[in-house]
């Protein structure tokens, strides 16, 4: 009788470490998060955004975005983006560089490109509930102090804590799928502890090569009541871009 | 009456038009407003239809066409105008370099406000502080082309071979005339008449008005330098003819012209290190003007005549805008500027001036009130205007504002008065 008893305690103490093993901490579930960026690419997305205010009432705006993404130098990832419609906001364009450490917008009725900088990247970008740094940020354990708050069968649920200290966020919950490595939500609390934003994903687009494309997402201001949902019609990726392309030039240009 | 007839009628003309247009590729705007000052008892309206068609013509060439159908009620300079009219080149002739030929608006200067190396444009005359009446320009018939040398700097020729100058209304310069030349000659610029001839300066093919620039970064500063060969754009006096009458009054016949200048300038924005989210930008220029003076003849009643002789300008000087701004958590927009030096100063009346602009969009982004305000640091004059923007529904845009003005009767703040003004805008 003791045999089976002693058999049982290993076969479960295997199982506990087998477990332990694989399990994964924040960090390496932020690393696959990276993995599973289309990296050393470039892309261009054609969509719509659709904003809503609090009494719901929507506004549709067309948009085209191109970005670069360079895994081995974040500071090379960069991306373009411009309102084709409607008018009041046509060819408003953001530019962002250095991984969004310098950013660049073009308003065309003053004819001039403006820096915007520090807290500016809080400031909502042209009605929108993005802030300029909401479109520049990746979500890279360099950048967050991250732990495991819990899981189940489908989901990660991480806790990331900024490590910029001028951050509107005191804190982000982010809900990882556990397949195929993306994030499905973020919450973000603000500095006195209360939901402020929940950006969702509703729908991705998984790649040949493993990699997340991202095709529709809300991002909704609980404060304000206000939504903003963005869908992309056309994703094309690694197309040719003429060379210094994410520059103040293009930016400027009529056309993109 | 027949006046305010006129005007809704053009009001009505321009709101049919429009939605004609809606279905076409060109955009636009159509805007009414209207302005009261108290005291003068002024009543100023207007509207305008401008409409921007801005076609590709190929892959590397793109049409502007850029119109305005303005009516006002005072100081109008023109009711067709052309913003702009150009040919555009991308990438061509050389993959490095972008053009534009033809009637354009060209804006350097990385300030917010009154960039004293924004010197190229004309502007037509406004009392205004608003940012249209600060944007507003006048078309040059120019060359513009950037050489992109590479990723970091590049370089832009401005080639320009037709003068035009700022609009000034008669009145007005005969009003900034006649009080500058009351002290010289202790008389009362209320009952001076005042003649002007101007002579434009000879500018053609051969004899451009020519700039370059050259922009680029120096460590993580934005920065530009530039030089500019050209004139000025307001007309300065170099003979003055009085006659002073028995009874106190004088007639003054003046001959103006636009000197030749030389401006170097220098832009730069950027973060401030160790202030975070502040951004400065900072535009400075030194002016070189041509030697210019004014040989002012003045007869009197007992039939003798004296000579003076008046340097306008004599010796170079410079201008400056240096600002910084920041928005706060809670989306309020601060704007400080220092301005060394409006557009309307130059030589030795340049003088110092604080700039503020706060502006505090609600939740929604419907309702933006702002604060605007300039303060002469020289004689303690200033302008506030308090007002709001409201956005009633997408593309419309309702603007009320109260314009206060204080300072001394002879300070050019202070001759502002106090205006309530509303302007409606549609665009499409």
């Amino acid at each position: 009788m003791k045999k089976p008893v002693i058999i049982t305690l290993v076969v479960l103490l295997m199982l506990v470490f087998t477990v332990q093993a694989f399990a994964l901490t924040a960090d390496e579930i932020l690393d696959q998060m990276e993995e599973k960026r289309a990296v050393n690419t470039t892309q261009k997305s054609v969509g719509k955004m659709t904003l809503s205010d609090d009494k719901g009432k929507e506004e549709i705006r067309d948009l085209v975005m191109y970005s670069i993404d360079d895994s081995e130098n974040p500071q090379n990832r960069a991306f373009i983006f411009r309102f084709l419609s409607p008018a009041e906001v046509k060819n408003v364009t953001m530019l962002s560089t250095k991984d969004g450490d310098e950013i660049y917008l073009f308003m065309p009725a003053f004819k001039k490109v403006r820096r915007i900088a520090g807290s500016s990247k809080k400031e909502k970008f042209a009605g929108t509930n993005f802030s300029f740094g909401d479109f520049s940020g990746g979500y890279s354990k360099d950048d967050y102090e991250a732990s495991l708050a819990s899981e189940d069968d489908q989901n990660y649920v991480l806790d990331l804590k900024p490590n910029d200290p001028d951050t509107d966020y005191s804190k982000l919950i982010m809900t990882v799928d556990k397949e195929k490595f993306y994030f499905k939500k973020i919450e973000f609390i603000d500095l006195n502890g209360n939901h402020w934003k929940v950006l969702e994903v509703q729908e991705v687009q998984e790649e040949e090569d493993g990699t997340i494309t991202i095709l529709k997402m809300t991002f909704q201001d609980l404060k304000d009541n206000t939504r903003s949902y963005m869908e992309m019609g056309s994703v094309e990726k690694d197309i040719e871009l003429p060379k210094n392309f994410f520059s103040i030039r293009t930016i400027q240009r009529p056309e993109l | 009456m027949k006046q305010v007839q006129r005007f809704l009628l053009i009001i009505a003309l321009l709101f049919l038009v429009t939605s004609g247009i809606f279905a076409a590729d060109i955009n636009g705007e159509v805007k009414t407003f209207g302005s009261y000052t108290f005291g003068t008892g002024n009543f100023e309206y207007g509207s305008s239809l401008q409409l921007t068609y801005n076609p590709s013509l190929s892959s590397e060439y793109y049409l502007m066409v850029d119109t305005t159908l303005k009516y006002q009620s005072d100081d109008n300079y023109s009711p067709i105008r052309i913003n702009e009219l150009y040919l555009q080149g991308v990438a061509t002739p050389s993959e490095d370099i972008d053009f534009k030929l033809g009637y354009l608006h060209l804006t350097w200067g990385a300030s917010d406000a009154f960039s004293p190396v924004d010197n190229l444009n004309p502007r037509p005359f406004s009392q205004s502080i608003s940012g249209d009446a600060l944007d507003e320009k006048i078309p040059v018939l120019a060359l513009n082309a950037e050489w992109y040398m590479n990723p970091t700097w590049s370089m832009e020729f401005v080639y320009q071979p037709e003068f035009r100058s700022n609009f000034t209304p008669d009145y007005v310069e005969q009003l900034f005339f006649g009080n500058q030349l009351a002290p010289l000659l202790g008389v009362n610029p209320q009952i001076m008449q005042i003649q002007i001839e101007k002579e434009s300066p000879d500018v053609d093919f051969a004899q451009p008005i020519w700039g370059i620039r050259a922009r680029g970064k120096v460590g993580s500063i934005d920065t530009a330098f530039s030089f500019l060969k050209g004139y000025y754009l307001s007309a300065f006096p170099y003979q003055t003819d009085i006659t002073l009458n028995t009874d106190g009054s004088s007639s003054v016949l003046a001959k103006m012209g636009y000197p030749e200048k030389s401006v170097l300038g220098a832009e730069f924005q950027g973060e401030i290190p160790g202030i975070a989210g502040v951004t400065f930008r900072a535009d400075f220029a030194l002016f070189i003007p041509e030697q210019w003076s004014n040989q002012i003849a003045t007869h009197s009643p007992d039939g003798t005549t004296s000579f003076t002789t008046v340097d306008v300008f004599d010796e170079m000087y410079w201008k400056a805008s240096v600002g910084a701004d920041y928005t706060a958590e809670d989306n309020t927009y601060y704007n400080l500027i220092y301005l060394f030096g409006t557009p309307y100063e130059e030589g030795k009346d340049v003088s110092s001036y604080l700039f503020l602009r706060l502006e505090k969009p609600s939740p929604d982004n419907k309702w933006k009130p702002f604060l605007n305000s300039i303060l002469s640091l020289e004689d303690g004059s200033m302008i506030n205007i308090i007002g709001t923007d409201y956005k009633p529904k997408d593309n419309w845009t309702v603007t009320f504002s109260y314009s206060v003005s204080s300072g001394p009767a002879t300070s050019m703040l202070s001759m502002a008065g106090d205006t309530l003004f509303l302007n409606v805008k549609h665009v499409f």
